[in-house]
């Protein structure tokens, strides 16, 4: 039975070359797209899931409540860590890692100057207490010692080669910062939310670290808790812990008694989070690597699915269609002593054979574009990831589901043909199956166009905030990092300098460049009693001029003036402050780290308001900035970054000119430069992974829809392939018969047109929501997107109408 | 071997009857060769597909070797249909997609026989009909005569008590129709009841009992 089945489906399936390739080709890149989504998911949902203690470690983190507004940080003070663990039950233990965003170390090894981007501080129990091995070193001691550092794998190969790294030196500007190698790790898996080159032992921060701190945040503090110890019963006690041990800060740095802070609507909320879903759940500020996003996989879980079903839906709907064809063959087996369930299987199983060859065909599409999908998801899978049984098992179960899914209808509505009707010929053609038929070409359809609305929209959003205004002009900046290495003399001569070199337009200084994190600053007017809290930049007086930054009122920075406790605030701390007439105003700050005189606070004098500028990406609402001068700054009149403003020609010619003068002066310190655009654009990019993502995808499923749009228009032309005929004799021309094929499938696109939209509008409304910029939604987004539906629709639709149209009459009535 | 009490079968038409058997009752006995004749839309089909459990009465009693088919589930009706009963056919409905050798096995197929015993049983058949040399085509590869043989083949392979041919030569020529009358004669002598619609009257000669029908009342017999 079986074999005579296999070969029916066989040869029906050859017979229907056309048919069975469309069918084939379309489920099997729906099914090569459901497998690489599939991948890709399950590796962001692989991130920290390999920690032998994994389950009952948290990450401690803080909401800083500031008056009307909070920010959630993953980073606490970093005297927490020792506390928690003296003071609350349930804590097995604590570690603290460090680690200062952006700052690289410049290093030598053997006198071969090296830069080192993910760099990171550690308490001495870290490996123990993630439970990472060491290579090469003892685990114990490792990091128990100052300058001690503990060497990945890659990087211990890069410095050393084949030798060994213990002992060795990395060697500093400074002697005294210099570090000793004690152990060498294991490479961190791509798939945590951790990742550093280089793990410093904590004990050489020194002073920092010694020092009570519950106040600035600075140490990602893990904690691990006894087994059977609840996270919410720890999270409980938090208040009571930061009311020992934060309320004395607060009095002295702040000169209010914490209750009375709180009730400003200032205070510090700890929460924990579980390490397994920090890298998906959590985005706060200071995170360690670019946090994943549950909602993008839910996403493309959801665009998975609907390929899926786009597929599915072909299948059904061309084994509907081609439904009359077998009928015959049904009767006669009917006839032959067959029962109902004898044809299901039969039909079932076709569909299955077809399905599994999809699946074939599936993962040689997925091995073939892995390369191309990589380079698209930053992720680096390799062609032996699609050999894992656990692929294979998905691929295949997924083959059979589909098969299944795609192949009931057909199985069901064939095997409830009666025999007499079928052998007379009195099947209903036209009606039998055909309303089906049209509700999943509309279903179908409706998600096209679904997609085609919601890729126009985040193509719109993402073109808007491109070409946004940004309040200053990121073109042809080119920002040198690692100025900071220069004295303040060198570093006015290298300005001097580069700003001589032809093609330079300007050159100025500052600590951080509009993308980077910014340190927070916080004000208040004199004689306010609430302090305002924002951020913070260092700029020279070339900045704002620079940077083609437009000031609104008063000055910016100058030569001719004395500005060292001057201040240039932007618009929104004007209008967080409530300044009527800002420039002159006195600004009060508390904030100690700026060089100031020892418990004394600074009083700034406001010069200038700058335009309100993008310092973040438009996700943020343009936050209080304060513009101070780089005389009062961490390390007086030296800038940490250089940024120079090139005309177009001959940038190389100037670039090559910088390094030359930047070599002259810190030749320990490479030269790295950076295009501002490129570094803004940078900010995105996750959000152009999804972007291209989205749109790649979207449109293999408008060609799978198209696909099976095509082969059901091919079957309509066929079936009525009589009445053409005869419709032609009676004088119908061709654009005439055309449009007769055509207008039943145009009317059921329609339709979709018209659910889809309203649901796109919905949830696209919402998906702006999450942006602090964004465009509205214009109803040229649906007028194009069911034109673009349309237009696809039609030429797929008349290719096969044409070819009806154009047949010769007399061929298709004399084969009656 | 087949009882038939007031038949009677029609479908709606609107509120309306249009009525394709009225009032038959007849009786056939094993061994009969019966040919039923009547002009188009007498009914000959319908009464055919009703004793050959494709088709259901609306009203009336149907007693096949004393078994009440009325009373039967569409199951039973196939377990019986595929163990007595085979069909020959004007369009020979052969599958396309199966060659000779596999048309005649299906329903060797659906009887559960097993591999061994088919191939015994095909074989022999093929051997009787002479189709030896076409067992490997396929049925557009046939003539018409040739492929009406299959259907013969294919209606008796699994052995069946009873045999209906609903104009087994409408679409042949006389000769290839003589070849295939000869062949349900021998049939006939070897014990099979055939029961064949046919407006032939050569045809009839090869049974020995004629029904009429007349616009679904049985005129003669």
């Amino acid at each position: 039975m079986l074999t005579n089945f296999l070969k029916i489906a066989w040869r029906n399936l050859w017979r229907n070359k056309n048919y069975s390739i469309v069918n084939i080709i379309g489920l099997g890149i729906g099914l090569a797209s459901v497998m690489l989504i599939v991948t890709y998911v399950q590796d962001e949902i692989s991130y920290d899931r390999f920690y032998p203690d994994g389950d009952r470690i948290y990450r401690m983190s803080l909401e800083r409540k500031y008056p009307g507004r909070s920010r959630e940080y993953a980073i606490i003070p970093q005297s927490y860590a020792s506390s928690v663990k003296a003071d609350l039950a349930g804590i097995e233990d604590a570690c603290r890692l460090f680690y200062f965003q952006g700052n690289n170390m410049l290093y030598r090894v053997n006198d071969q100057p090296y830069e080192e981007q993910h760099n990171m501080w550690a308490d001495s129990n870290f490996f123990d207490f993630f439970g990472f091995t060491l290579l090469d070193g003892d685990i114990k001691t490792a990091l128990t010692k100052p300058n001690s550092v503990v060497l990945t794998a890659s990087t211990a190969k890069k410095l050393f080669g084949n030798n060994s790294a213990i002992g060795q030196r990395l060697e500093f500007p400074q002697p005294q910062n210099s570090l000793t190698v004690t152990g060498v790790c294991p490479d961190i898996p791509e798939n945590s939310h951790l990742k550093f080159n280089t793990l410093t032992s904590a004990t050489s921060l020194g002073q920092f670290l010694s020092t009570p701190n519950y106040l600035n945040f600075s140490a990602y503090t893990y904690l691990k808790l006894v087994p059977g110890t609840d996270a919410v019963d720890i999270e409980k006690q938090f208040p009571g812990l930061v009311s020992k041990y934060a309320s004395g800060p607060v009095l002295t740095q702040f000169g209010v008694d914490y209750a009375e802070y709180q009730k400003q609507g200032n205070g510090y909320r700890y929460f924990l989070q579980h390490l397994p879903n920090i890298y998906l759940d959590s985005n706060l500020e200071g995170e360690i690597k670019p946090p994943g996003s549950r909602s993008r996989i839910y996403f493309f879980v959801a665009i998975a699915a609907l390929i899926l079903i786009i597929a599915c839906i072909n299948f059904m709907n061309l084994a509907t269609a081609r439904s009359a064809g077998r009928a015959r063959e049904v009767g006669i087996r009917k006839t032959l002593g067959s029962d109902r369930s004898q044809i299901a299987k039969q039909f079932l199983l076709e569909a299955i054979i077809i399905s599994l060859f999809s699946g074939a065909i599936a993962w040689s599409i997925a091995a073939l574009v892995l390369p191309g999908f990589n380079t698209l998801t930053g992720k680096s899978f390799l062609l032996s990831k699609l050999w894992q049984f656990e692929f294979l098992f998905i691929l295949f179960g997924l083959s059979i589901i589909a098969g299944l899914l795609a192949g009931s209808y057909p199985a069901f509505a064939l095997s409830g043909f009666k025999p007499v009707d079928v052998l007379q010929g009195k099947i209903m053609q036209r009606t039998k199956g055909a309303g089906l038929r049209n509700a999943l070409v509309v279903f179908q359809f409706g998600i096209s166009v679904f997609l085609i609305i919601c890729s126009i929209l985040v193509y719109q959003q993402w073109m808007f905030t491109q070409n946004k205004d940004l309040g200053f002009s990121k073109e042809s900046l080119i920002n040198l990092q690692g100025a900071g290495g220069m004295t303040f003399q060198e570093g006015e001569t290298f300005k001097k300098e580069v700003a001589k070199i032809p093609g330079v337009q300007a050159v100025s200084g500052c600590n951080n460049q509009p993308g980077e994190q910014y340190f927070g600053m916080s004000f208040k007017p004199q004689g306010a009693t609430e302090m305002n809290t924002g951020s913070g930049l260092i700029v020279d007086e070339g900045y704002i001029e620079c940077m083609q930054m437009e000031m609104v009122a008063g000055r910016s920075f100058s030569k001719d003036f004395m500005d060292t406790l001057s201040v240039v605030i932007n618009e929104a701390a004007v209008r967080e402050m409530q300044l009527d007439e800002p420039v002159g105003k006195k600004l009060v700050s508390n904030d100690g780290f700026l060089n100031s005189i020892e418990g004394q606070n600074d009083v700034y004098t406001v010069i200038g308001v700058v335009k309100d500028f993008h310092f973040q990406s438009l996700h943020h609402v343009i936050s209080p900035l304060f513009l101070v001068h780089n005389q009062k700054s961490f390390n007086p009149g030296v800038d940490n970054q250089v940024t120079v403003r090139v005309s177009n020609q001959n940038v190389t010619g100037a670039l090559e000119r910088m390094g030359k003068l930047w070599a002259e002066l810190q030749p320990e310190v490479p030269f790295r430069y950076a295009f501002l655009d490129q570094e803004w654009a940078s900010l995105y990019e996750k959000e152009i992974t999804t972007r291209r993502i989205f749109q790649i995808f979207t449109a293999l499923a408008i060609f799978i829809a198209c696909l099976g749009l095509l082969a059901l228009a091919a079957f309509t032309a066929e079936r009525r392939i009589k009445e053409i005929g005869i419709r032609k004799i009676l004088g119908a021309t061709v654009p005439g018969i055309v449009r007769l094929l055509s207008l039943d499938f145009l009317k059921l696109v329609l339709i979709s047109i018209l659910i889809a939209s309203p649901l796109a509008w919905y949830v696209m409304n919402n998906w702006l929501e999450n942006f602090a910029y964004r465009i509205n939604i214009g109803i040229e987004v649906f007028i194009l997107s069911a034109f673009l539906a349309l237009v696809i629709a039609f030429l797929t639709v008349s290719f096969q109408s044409m070819r009806a149209a154009l047949n010769n009459p007399m061929q298709a009535l004399r084969s009656d | 071997m087949i009882v038939l009490k007031n038949i009677e079968r029609y479908y709606k038409q609107g509120p309306q009857k249009a009525w394709v058997l009225r009032n038959i009752s007849l009786e056939i006995t094993e061994g009969e060769f019966v040919s039923v004749m009547g002009p188009s839309g007498s009914g000959k089909t319908t009464l055919m597909n009703i004793i050959g459990m494709l088709d259901e009465p609306n009203n009336g009693e149907y007693y096949f070797f004393d078994e009440p088919v009325h009373k039967f589930n569409e199951r039973k009706r196939t377990d019986l249909h595929k163990h007595y009963i085979g069909f020959i056919f004007q369009a020979y409905h052969l599958i396309d997609d199966l060659t000779v050798y596999e048309n005649i096995e299906t329903p060797l197929l659906y009887k559960k026989i097993n591999r061994s015993q088919r191939r015994a049983i095909v074989a022999d058949i093929l051997d009787r009909f002479n189709i030896v040399a076409k067992k490997d085509l396929f049925p557009h590869q046939l003539s018409g005569g040739q492929q009406q043989l299959v259907g013969v083949a294919r209606a008796v392979v699994g052995k069946p008590k009873l045999l209906l041919a609903d104009e087994p030569t409408g679409n042949l020529h006389s000769s290839q129709g003589k070849v295939i009358m000869d062949t349900l004669a021998e049939l006939h002598r070897e014990g099979i009841t055939i029961i064949q619609v046919t407006h032939d009257e050569n045809n009839v000669k090869y049974g020995n009992r004629v029904i009429e029908l007349w616009d679904g009342f049985i005129k003669a017999d």
